[in-house]
């Protein structure tokens, strides 16, 4: 299991890949000085901390979906994932290439959201040296990276059904606009329940939701897989 | 009967409207070379799918075999790997032990030319090393089937006599070989049977 997940890495991290991740981590670093200076104005540290952590978790929650979205869809649309040919004849079964595959997209994905929070930490704390970051903090990350993964398997569903890289523009738009929407109260109800998005007001609010329609999805992504043509 | 390692009974395969293998009925037996002939889009890499099962398709497959050497007519390789630790990975892949691998790399990078490019990244290296690494891969496991896709893509002419040495050598020592090919005339002398498709079916090349 070891050796597939190297080898689904060592896919992984091409030149395109390191050439966005490194771009969006750069654009973040310096949001993060520029969010921190107009935290500077505020007269209270507590107004102060919600602003930062509200303006960089809106760029998180946009970049990393972008990325994830990114990720999932040219890890697995043909030309990319033709060396399951070699694996999947080297008597390993579908399913292990497949569950061996999203483990590893999702190591990666934890890895750079890593790098954000650091980012985020560190950045703030040049500004702020006796912030206080409360423990719901952590939570709404881990939900972040829930959230990716969800976006990323949906992203999916539709690359291994049309197997081109524009379909990923999808998932990206309906986020979106579940973002446009999230303050809205009793419309869209529906639509708040297969695109759910995260706020620092309702940080452990929907954790289940995404948990449970990231399951789903993983379940459909992996039939569709099995029957797959390569 | 038993020599038969593989048996495809009216295996059926459509993409979209057209109907590729049509009823299809083909056996493949020990130590006996196979070549798949016919104009694109006949089928070809399509039965090479089925045999390893890689697509979808209607009727039968029966393998006797446990591993499969096989050599894809292109693909994707990683950007950041050497050739070494590309072949070492996949050589761990096919559960084959460490010390096995190290000492088949370097007898097998020897043989087939790729010592010198063997601690170069992949992208670095010519098409014709590429299809080596491929060929190479392959023989790692041992496998008793070896199959091989437009095989000669890429290979200067040295390297092709050397594939054809092997594909004759492995023959010999029992293995199955079946390979596709637009080039009838280059294999003639090494292989046992010429299936040539058309429209979906087989035929015996000299019928």
């Amino acid at each position: 299991m070891i050796n597939l997940i190297k080898c689904h890495y060592s896919y992984l991290v091409s030149k395109t890949t390191v050439l966005m991740i490194s771009i969006v981590l750069i654009i973040h670093l310096f949001s993060c000085f520029l969010i921190g200076y107009d935290c500077i104005d505020f007269s209270w540290q507590s107004q102060a901390n919600q602003y930062y952590l509200e303006s960089n978790l809106f760029f998180i929650k946009t970049t990393g979906i972008f990325i994830v979205v990114f990720l999932f869809s040219y890890s697995f649309i043909t030309k990319q994932d033709n060396y399951c040919t070699l694996i999947i004849t080297s008597n390993i079964s579908r399913s292990k290439y497949f569950i061996t595959k999203i483990l590893t997209i999702s190591l990666f994905l934890l890895g750079f959201l890593w790098i954000e929070v650091f980012i985020f930490i560190v950045i703030g704390g040049l500004y702020y040296p006796h912030v206080i970051l409360e423990p719901d903090f952590l939570f709404l990350f881990i939900q972040l990276y829930l959230l990716m993964i969800y976006y990323g398997l949906f992203a999916l569903v539709l690359i291994q059904c049309f197997d081109n890289i524009y379909m990923s523009i999808i998932p990206f738009a309906f986020y979106t606009i579940a973002s446009i929407f999230q303050d809205e109260k009793d419309n869209f109800f529906i639509f708040k329940i297969i695109l759910p998005t995260i706020s620092t007001t309702e940080s452990r609010g929907n954790y289940y939701q995404i948990l449970f329609l990231m399951i789903i999805l993983f379940f459909i992504n992996g039939i569709i897989y099995q029957k797959r043509d390569f | 009967m038993d020599d038969v390692l593989v048996r495809l009974s009216n295996i059926t395969k459509i993409y979209g409207k057209n109907k590729v293998l049509n009823q299809l009925n083909l056996e493949f037996r020990k130590k006996k070379a196979y070549l798949l002939v016919g104009e694109n889009g006949s089928g070809k890499t399509t039965i090479l799918k089925v045999i390893l099962g890689l697509i979808s398709y209607e009727g039968e497959r029966t393998i006797t075999c446990n591993q499969i050497g096989y050599v894809p007519d292109s693909l994707h390789f990683p950007y950041y790997l050497t050739c070494y630790d590309f072949l070492y990975n996949l050589g761990l892949i096919k559960n084959i032990s460490p010390e096995k691998i190290k000492k088949a790399l370097e007898i097998l990078s020897k043989e087939w030319e790729i010592y010198p490019h063997i601690n170069k990244k992949i992208h670095e290296c010519s098409k014709g090393t590429k299809q080596k690494l491929l060929i190479i891969q392959a023989m790692l496991a041992n496998p008793d089937i070896y199959i091989f896709d437009e095989a000669l893509n890429g290979l200067d002419q040295n390297m092709q006599l050397k594939l054809f040495d092997f594909i004759q050598a492995m023959k010999d020592a029992g293995k199955t070989i079946i390979i596709t090919s637009h080039y009838f005339s280059l294999y003639k002398k090494i292989v046992d049977q010429v299936i040539y498709l058309k429209e979906g079916k087989a035929y015996d090349q000299f019928n």
